[in-house]
């Protein structure tokens, strides 16, 4: 069983989630790579996928558990012979078992750049250590909440943010975050989002979810 | 060029519109021919299309072409093209479609020629060819559509009727020839493309029986180019698996079908070419479905022979044949894809034997009651029922014999059913279009009254069967009537509905059929005189198109029609349609090839 770390840009950063995952099986066929299918009358490829970002977001921590005998070398390396553009396997970590990635990983660092945003650093900075109360329209309803211990830290240089936040059941979008230093600092101003990062937010602090699986779930 | 992100984010599935596509060729910078492949449709719609495919596999493999696609943004992202007057581009480089050589529409049917000129207002281009200068690019048309060009002649420069492969070849060739010689050349290629063969350019041929244009054939489908590296959709398209043209063209002769005349003669592609092709696709590809098109599989004559090889390639990939419009009476058990139970499709089209008879489908009940049998047997539990309702000759009778064919399917079911499950049976009705090049091209349609007495039948008497009843509306059946048998008084109603905001027509929910209304009644043009009876002496706006099938031709199966009598698959002796010569020439390549 192989985790598989891959990065999501370009125009593949709007293909939805559900096209995604179709994708994968295609890549996966072509590439002739070795997998396991499910039983009954309509096998499909068993392959697991960890909560993606939102349609539109780049990233380079999506994560995918696929259950093939393959060497990690040789899958990323006939994987991305025959990837579409913007999708690409950056690593792949042999497992034990499923770590599912969507409950351990807790914390995502993220860099937002927002475009002119260096002269407010320190204002974006002061964000920190002061109650933020974000607001967004989910599913047609105006959410109002309150995510001030979901901001873990806040870097910055030049345009650009880096931001760890809180993911998985308190989760909080970088959009979203992204959409509140917009309005209470900066004003309208382009935004370009990458996820770059996931981490496991334990006793030890964060640890790389790379590190952390290798640890634990050693295949 | 390229959708700026702010805008892809706010509109809905950006993904139609960003490109990157797998497979996708690299646009090659300086070519001497650029082509834009357009698609009056939404994305998943135009990425499903075949003939595009094939066509634009084509000229990007020739050393001197860059084709690109470009189809038609959803109201959404219309919108906003507008708001910031970013010109309509093509999806591979973001290039502006005003900025090609040529641009190609695919007319697929008559509800998208509204999006057509949506789309050149989206370009900045003038719709009415007349008002183009020579900065601009050659509008073409090809596609089913084109058999009757009179209404699309007003905005089209260039048709290209019949089968694209050669026909676009040759256009290609005289396009980059013309502009290498420089000058005015753009209508020195108008002049001359109107002597090519299967081009009917408005500017040049008037039209007449001295300007005949004949439909472009190819011969030899087996040495065709057929490509291999589909591109993959972004999202899932409406048909989104790996295809193989088994073969063109249909000789069973279903009076209504305009299908079954405009691609005569049958072409057929050989088992071995198909299963190499079905290999390098889904290797190159990763489909996990792969399908077979044509006008009627059960009729290709090697199938047992080509299904055994595709079930290797199946093997050998782990995917699904589907194997789809198979009719009633050439279905067997064996072609059923046992890891799949899904749906039966059949389409008897009339309710009764008499009316069978006379619209020429040769399917009769017991052929019905056999495949259901076989069907339940092998363990299906949900038929699709297709017919049409105002077919020439129809009466309440012909109505009542829908409601007893689904009434015996019910029964069949509870006799011989294996799969436990509950019978899933759905009814569907389309409105009956008589459509130019068959031999009903004169005949009325069905009136709304009488459409919505006999849909009213159906509701009632299929409810109490049990069986989900769906059917199609009568307004756009109408004005798709009213556009396949047009005239050039029609180009004026449809340019006047477009500016009211008419277009994607075939999608219900942008459907504005009082607007449509509107622009008949401002351009004084009456919708009832489009759908009435035309006489046999009548001269018809699509006369000096030769398809291949002669009038006489269709003259005498409209008398056969109304005699009740049928008329056999020519397969089985030629009956003299008018297209002796290409069918000589396909048996030719066919010994050509078997010889090889
Ligand atoms: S020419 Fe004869 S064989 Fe050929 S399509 Fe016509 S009827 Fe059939």
């Amino acid at each position: 069983m192989l985790l598989v770390r891959y990065e999501r840009k370009a125009a593949a950063a709007y293909v939805p989630h559900l096209d995604v995952l179709r994708a994968f099986t295609r890549i996966i066929r072509r590439a002739g790579l070795p997998i396991r299918y499910s039983e009954g009358y309509n096998p499909h490829m068993r392959l697991y996928f960890a909560s993606p970002v939102p349609v539109g977001m780049k990233s380079e921590c999506e994560y995918c558990v696929a259950e093939s005998d393959c060497g990690a070398d040789e899958f990323t390396a006939r994987f991305n012979a025959v990837s579409m553009p913007g999708i690409r396997a950056l690593a792949a970590i042999p497992v034990s078992a499923d770590p599912n990635v969507a409950f351990i990983g807790d914390a995502c660092e993220y860099e937002m750049t927002l475009a002119g945003a260096e002269k407010f650093k320190t204002d974006i900075l002061s964000i920190v250590g002061k109650p933020v109360i974000i607001t967004y329209t989910a599913k047609g309803r105006d959410v109002t909440e309150d995510v001030t211990d979901r901001i873990i830290n806040l870097k910055m240089t030049g345009d650009t943010v880096t931001a760890i936040l809180s993911a998985g059941l308190k989760n909080l979008r970088a959009d979203r975050f992204a959409a509140h230093i917009i309005k209470t600092v900066t004003g309208e101003c382009a935004v370009d989002i990458l996820r770059k990062n996931l981490y496991n937010n334990g006793r030890d602090g964060l640890t790389l979810i790379d590190e952390y699986v290798k640890s634990r779930f050693p295949g | 060029m390229k959708i700026p992100d702010n805008i892809l984010l706010k509109v809905a599935k950006p993904s139609r519109y960003t490109g990157g596509e797998y497979n996708t060729p690299v646009i090659k910078e300086n070519p001497a021919l650029r082509f834009a492949m357009c698609m009056p449709d939404v994305y998943e719609v135009a990425m499903s299309n075949l003939g595009i495919r094939i066509l634009y596999g084509m000229l990007n493999e020739r050393a001197d072409t860059a084709a690109e696609r470009c189809f038609a943004p959803w109201p959404d992202l219309g919108e906003e093209l507008k708001a910031n007057a970013i010109p309509l581009a093509s999806l591979e480089t973001g290039r502006a479609l005003k900025d090609f050589d040529i641009a190609g529409f695919s007319l697929q049917y008559e509800m998208s020629y509204a999006t057509v000129l949506y789309m050149l207002d989206l370009a900045g281009i003038p719709r009415e060819r007349e008002r183009r200068g020579g900065g601009l690019p050659i509008i073409i048309a090809g596609g089913p559509c084109t058999v009757n060009p009179a209404v699309m002649s007003a905005f089209v420069d260039v048709f290209s009727i019949g089968d694209g492969e050669d026909s676009l070849t040759a256009l290609a060739d005289l396009f980059i020839e013309c502009k290498a010689a420089g000058g005015d050349y753009k209508d020195a290629f108008l002049r001359r493309a109107s002597g090519l063969p299967g081009m009917y350019v408005p500017k040049y041929n008037y039209g007449g029986k001295d300007h005949a244009v004949r439909r472009a054939v190819i011969t030899d489908l087996e040495r065709a180019y057929y490509p291999v590296k589909f591109l993959l959709p972004q999202i899932e398209a409406v048909h989104d698996r790996a295809v193989l043209e088994i073969f063109r063209g249909c000789t069973r002769g279903c009076r209504f079908c305009q299908a079954g005349f405009i691609y005569r003669p049958v072409r057929e592609r050989t088992p071995g070419r198909l299963v190499s092709l079905a290999d390098g696709i889904v290797g190159g590809c990763g489909y996990e479905e792969l399908s077979l098109s044509s006008l009627s599989t059960g009729d290709y004559p090697r199938l047992s022979e080509l299904i055994k090889g595709l079930k290797d390639v199946k093997d050998k990939y782990r995917i699904n044949l589907s194997l789809p419009s198979l009719r009633a009476d050439s279905f067997e058990a064996e072609f059923t894809d046992s890891s799949r139970k899904s749906s039966l499709t059949f389409a008897p089209e009339a309710g009764t034997q008499r009316l069978r008879d006379v619209i020429n489908k040769n399917i009769t009940e017991e052929d019905i009651e056999r495949s259901m049998t076989a069907a339940f047997e092998s363990g299906y539990s949900s038929v699709k029922l297709y017919f049409m309702i105002g077919l020439p000759t129809e009466t309440m009778e012909d109505i009542e014999g829908i409601v007893d064919i689904a009434y015996k399917i019910k029964k069949l079911y509870r006799a011989h059913s294996t799969s436990g499950k509950a019978l899933r049976l759905h009814v569907s009705t389309s409105v009956f279009i008589p459509k130019p090049f068959t031999p009903f091209q004169r005949e009325a349609q069905l009136s709304e009254r009488e459409t919505y007495e006999r849909q009213n039948v159906l509701k009632d008497r299929l409810r109490r069967v049990g069986a989900d009843y769906a059917y199609h509306d009568y307004t756009t059946s109408a004005l798709e009537c009213a556009f396949s048998r047009g005239d050039g008084r029609l180009s004026a109603v449809l340019s006047k509905a477009a500016d009211y905001g008419c277009r994607f027509d075939g999608w219900t929910e942008e459907f504005k059929y009082g607007e449509w209304l509107r622009a008949f009644a401002d351009c004084g043009v009456d919708l009832a005189d489009y759908t009435r009876e035309r006489g046999v002496k009548e001269p018809l706006p699509w006369d000096f198109v030769d398809i291949g099938v002669t009038g006489e031709y269709f003259g005498r199966e409209r008398e056969r029609a109304f005699a009740r009598e049928t008329t056999d698959d020519c397969r089985n002796g030629c009956l003299g349609c008018g297209l002796e010569k290409e069918c000589g020439r396909v048996s030719e390549a066919k010994n050509a090839v078997s010889a090889l």
